[in-house]
């Protein structure tokens, strides 16, 4: 069998969630699988593999060529250059996030009126459409599983016969989580921070923002709770890496700028609170975890965290530094409940600091969150997360969606949507 | 004029009503209780023999009336809103209460149709209907949070929702809301006459009464149970399980075979009429409680499916308001919920071993059940009427203001109510054995015929 999977962001050396979790995709079957090829296309320059899979860089008329020679295609959007390979192959549609709440949320940023419009039902055509090419489908957490369930029986895609085979519907849609770095966790060195940070000295506590930082996140409650705690006496630093994203398109570079300013308003910019430029590579970040004492993501609740799994809280679980940060998502709550992090209430610094100073002043505190935290990064490794695609695969990658002949109408409505959509968009760009 | 609140059912309202026609009373009942400044209709489709008290119970043809009926409302709850209304909505507001997920409840009787294209017009319909029905609701109504994110789902992937919406309400609270199905509300309180033990034959007045209170549908799993209960009455010889109003009271509502499974299996073990009684029929809203009070225990077993996942068992409910300790399958939100606060016992899915350890643990134990039964006591405040319906109270006291959601977009509703209308009629087109059945009415509330 010849599976292949393709990263839609960056898998090369500096990479966010698209690109690690194809990553580790690949790797896992690869491994857990002997009998099947693996090939993973990124968009950049790839990176060496590490397992027994191929890399290549492949985008247009490559990706086109090399998705139709697969059994097997996997992805978070299939790009329309290689749309018949979801006809001859077998697609997987990796939907790890709620991408209409997410996308929906960063169209506020275009021009109002019809470009915006077109954004968003460009947009929403799209993620149609993938779910309707889909032959299976993965997420990252039972909220979001749900949500789309419904919406595949808003596009009349549940089909009897899906239904018939499975009652729970898992073989059509299924989660498999995030998980934590394959590497063994790093050992405590501040020396990158050092580095970057003149003047930083080994026993000044160090809370990370463990990276970038778009609509929803809320950085101003942890520069605040920063100045707080610098006002009761202790020297806190508050460390943001990860500036805008990779992938070209800026997102979070606004929102970067805004919180510099923040912290400079309040005199905090650079003496206690540090923004590092640049988005880290991927292998640097195990060294900028190995200097933290504490990280803090604070965020305003809105429809998104329903539907969050925050891909940092994974790299902290595995780094073991302990996290403050808001409540109410699922994957927060979880960690919450197993004692794994700290929860706080939204926009509340004075609640940040508390729970900072705590954990900063306790070494026993902070020792069995750090043994809530193995346990949950254990139960959390991408060879566990995966295994339903893994099962699916191993049992001969069998549909259960709807055939494909009876979704051609709705895949070349929603296609053309797209198009349409898309055309708008482009014409109204070109224009000004 | 005074502000007028109706509530329009879709299915018989009458003594022996099931779920969607007790939901309907108690909505209407909770409206006119918290907004007394408001008429409250209960609007019923062909008659009625209801009496509710501070609400206006009317009867209304099938297909004529729904138009009349919202013409003029301020407000209309309905399970759904049929599109010979839609000319008459005006600048009525619109309540769909989407409460029953029964995506599931047609994909278990569709995937009978024989013809692949029946099956697939059968998803489109379906698909369409959702459509229609969040495209026209200025607020959604479901039963738990699973629904919740579902409809979200539906509401995302159809654009019924804009980001200006949930910029301006972040959480889509004024757009989509949870109502659980509340406990009855009269007093948990036996008349002393006893319905089962000491009356019918078989079951003694000091036996212990386990029942099954509610329908047996195909999702539902009284095969582990009988198989269990072959073991458990060989430790408790004085267990009795009452299968109480198995046929639901609609007329050619499809049950599956579900239930002659369960008969036959129960024959097969040599059980039924020893220790396992089937009480066919539905029975009377009242005399169910009564029977309930009168039991020492209730189960309630079925599969880990989507229904599961995402139901709100009302017959769980009931159990809540008898006070009746249950053994449940685990998997449901009501029931996890109640055995995290004590208030009951879940198993695994079919996991026979387990169902008869705690059926024969909590038959032999008194004591078991006496704290069950004091923590349902402790907790039934939370599952009344009053706090199910409180979001639509407050959203029906102080709707948003300006005009409806729909009137931003005239045209979707339109576009959205023909695409359903032109679904159904292929799907009419598709299975021309079928014209001259009775198979009328929108999804939520299909009759279909018995067989295939």
């Amino acid at each position: 069998m010849r599976v292949l999977v393709i990263s839609r962001g960056p898998a090369g050396s500096r990479r966010s969630a698209p690109g690690i979790r194809a990553r580790a995709m690949a790797r896992v079957l690869a491994e857990q699988l002997p009998g099947i090829e693996v090939t993973l296309a990124v968009p950049d320059h790839p990176d060496l593999p590490d397992g027994p899979y191929f890399t290549e860089r492949a985008v247009g008329a490559r990706l086109s060529d090399l998705a139709r020679r697969q059994d097997v295609v996997i992805s978070m959007g299939l790009p329309l250059v290689a749309l018949p390979a979801a006809l001859s192959s077998h697609f997987v549609l990796d939907y790890f996030a709620n991408f209409y709440v997410e996308w929906m949320l960063g169209t506020g940023r275009a021009p109002a009126g019809l470009r915006r419009r077109a954004r968003r039902d460009g947009d929403r055509w799209y993620l149609n459409l993938q779910l309707t090419l889909a032959d299976y489908i993965l997420c990252a957490t039972e909220s979001q599983r749900d949500a789309y369930l419904g919406a595949l029986a808003g596009l009349g895609l549940i089909y009897p016969d899906s239904f018939r085979r499975d009652h729970s519907l898992r073989a059509l849609i299924d989660v498999a989580p995030h998980g934590v770095r394959f590497e063994p966790s790093p050992t405590r060195d501040r020396s990158w921070l050092q580095q970057r940070i003149p003047g930083l000295s080994d026993d000044e506590p160090v809370l990370l923002w463990n990276s970038g930082i778009v609509e929803w996140y809320d950085p101003r409650t942890a520069i605040r709770a920063t100045g707080l705690l610098r006002a009761e006496g202790i020297p806190a630093h508050l460390v943001f890496v990860g500036g805008p994203y990779p992938g070209g398109d800026n997102t979070g570079a606004r929102e970067h700028r805004a919180a510099a300013r923040y912290a400079d308003e309040l005199g905090l910019l650079d003496t206690a609170v540090h923004f590092l430029d640049g988005w880290l590579p991927y292998r640097e970040v195990p060294q900028v975890l190995a200097g933290a004492d504490l990280a803090v993501c604070t965020w305003r609740r809105t429809l998104e965290a329903r539907y969050a799994l925050r891909t940092r809280y994974l790299d902290l679980l595995w780094a073991r530094v302990p996290l403050i940060a808001t409540a109410g998502d699922p994957f927060g709550d979880l960690m919450a409940s197993r004692g794994a992090l700290a929860p706080v209430p939204e926009d509340d610094a004075t609640a940040v600091a508390r729970a900072c100073a705590a954990l900063l002043a306790d070494r026993e505190r902070r020792a069995a969150v750090t043994t809530a935290m193995a346990t949950l990064a254990d139960e959390l490794r991408w060879e566990r997360t995966l295994a339903p695609l893994v099962r699916h695969l191993s049992a001969g990658a069998r549909p259960t969606a709807m055939p494909k002949h009876l979704r051609l109408p709705g895949m070349a409505a929603r296609l053309t949507g797209t198009l349409a959509w898309r055309a708008v968009d482009a014409v109204g760009r070109w224009q000004g | 004029m005074s502000r007028r609140i109706v509530v329009m059912a879709r299915v018989p309202v009458n003594r022996r009503m099931s779920a969607p026609g007790i939901r309907a009373v108690h909505l209407a009942r909770e409206l006119a209780r918290g907004i007394p400044d408001a008429a409250v209709e209960l609007a019923v489709p062909d008659e009625t023999d209801i009496e509710v008290p501070d609400v206006a119970v009317r009867a209304y043809p099938r297909w004529t009336g729904p138009m009349r009926i919202v013409q003029g409302a301020e407000t209309v709850v309905t399970p759904g809103l049929p599109p010979t209304a839609v000319p008459g909505l005006g600048g009525t507001r619109l309540v769909v209460d989407l409460f029953t997920f029964f995506l599931v409840e047609h994909l278990a009787w569709t995937v009978r149709m024989r013809r692949p294209p029946q099956r697939w017009a059968a998803a489109a319909v379906d698909a369409r209907y959702y459509n229609y029905q969040v495209a026209a609701a200025d607020l959604v109504l479901c039963s738990n949070e699973r629904q919740r994110d579902l409809w979200i789902g539906t509401m995302l992937a159809a654009g019924a929702v804009t980001p200006d919406e949930v910029r301006a309400d972040p959480h889509l609270a004024r757009r989509i809301a949870v109502v659980p199905f509340g406990a009855r509300p009269e007093p948990p309180i036996h008349d002393g006459r006893m319905r089962v033990k000491g009356v019918h034959p078989g079951v003694a007045h000091n036996d212990l009464l386990v029942v099954w209170n509610g329908g047996i549908l195909n999702w539902y799993d009284p095969l582990s149970l009988l198989r269990a209960w072959e073991r458990v009455v060989a430790a408790v010889p004085n267990a009795r399980l009452w299968f109480m109003g198995v046929r639901y009271p609609y007329r050619g509502f499809s049950e599956g075979d579900m239930l002659d499974r369960a008969v036959a299996l129960a024959e097969q073990l040599n059980l039924r009429e020893r220790s396992v009684f089937f009480n066919f029929g539905w029975l009377d809203y009242e005399e169910a409680g009564q029977l309930m009070l009168e039991a020492d225990l209730a189960v309630s077993t079925y599969f880990d499916s989507l229904e599961t996942r995402l139901s709100y068992r009302t017959r769980l409910t009931d159990c809540v308001w008898a006070g009746l300790p249950f053994v449940c399958t685990a998997g449901d939100v009501l029931g996890d919920e109640a055995a995290a606060r004590g208030m009951a016992a879940t198993v695994p899915a079919g996991d026979v071993d387990a169902l008869t350890a705690t059926l024969v643990h909590l038959l032999q134990d008194a004591g078991a059940r006496t704290r069950l039964r004091a923590a349902l006591e402790a907790h039934r405040a939370e599952y009344s009427w009053r706090q199910a319906a409180a979001p639509l109270v407050d959203y029906c006291r102080r709707p948003p203001a300006g005009p409806p959601r729909r009137g931003g977009a005239p045209l979707d509703l339109a576009r959205n109510a023909a695409t359903y209308i032109a679904a159904r009629g292929v799907q009419q087109l598709l299975q021309p054995e079928r014209w001259f059945r009775r198979t009328v009415d929108e999804p939520g509330r299909t009759v279909t015929p018995s067989q295939p």
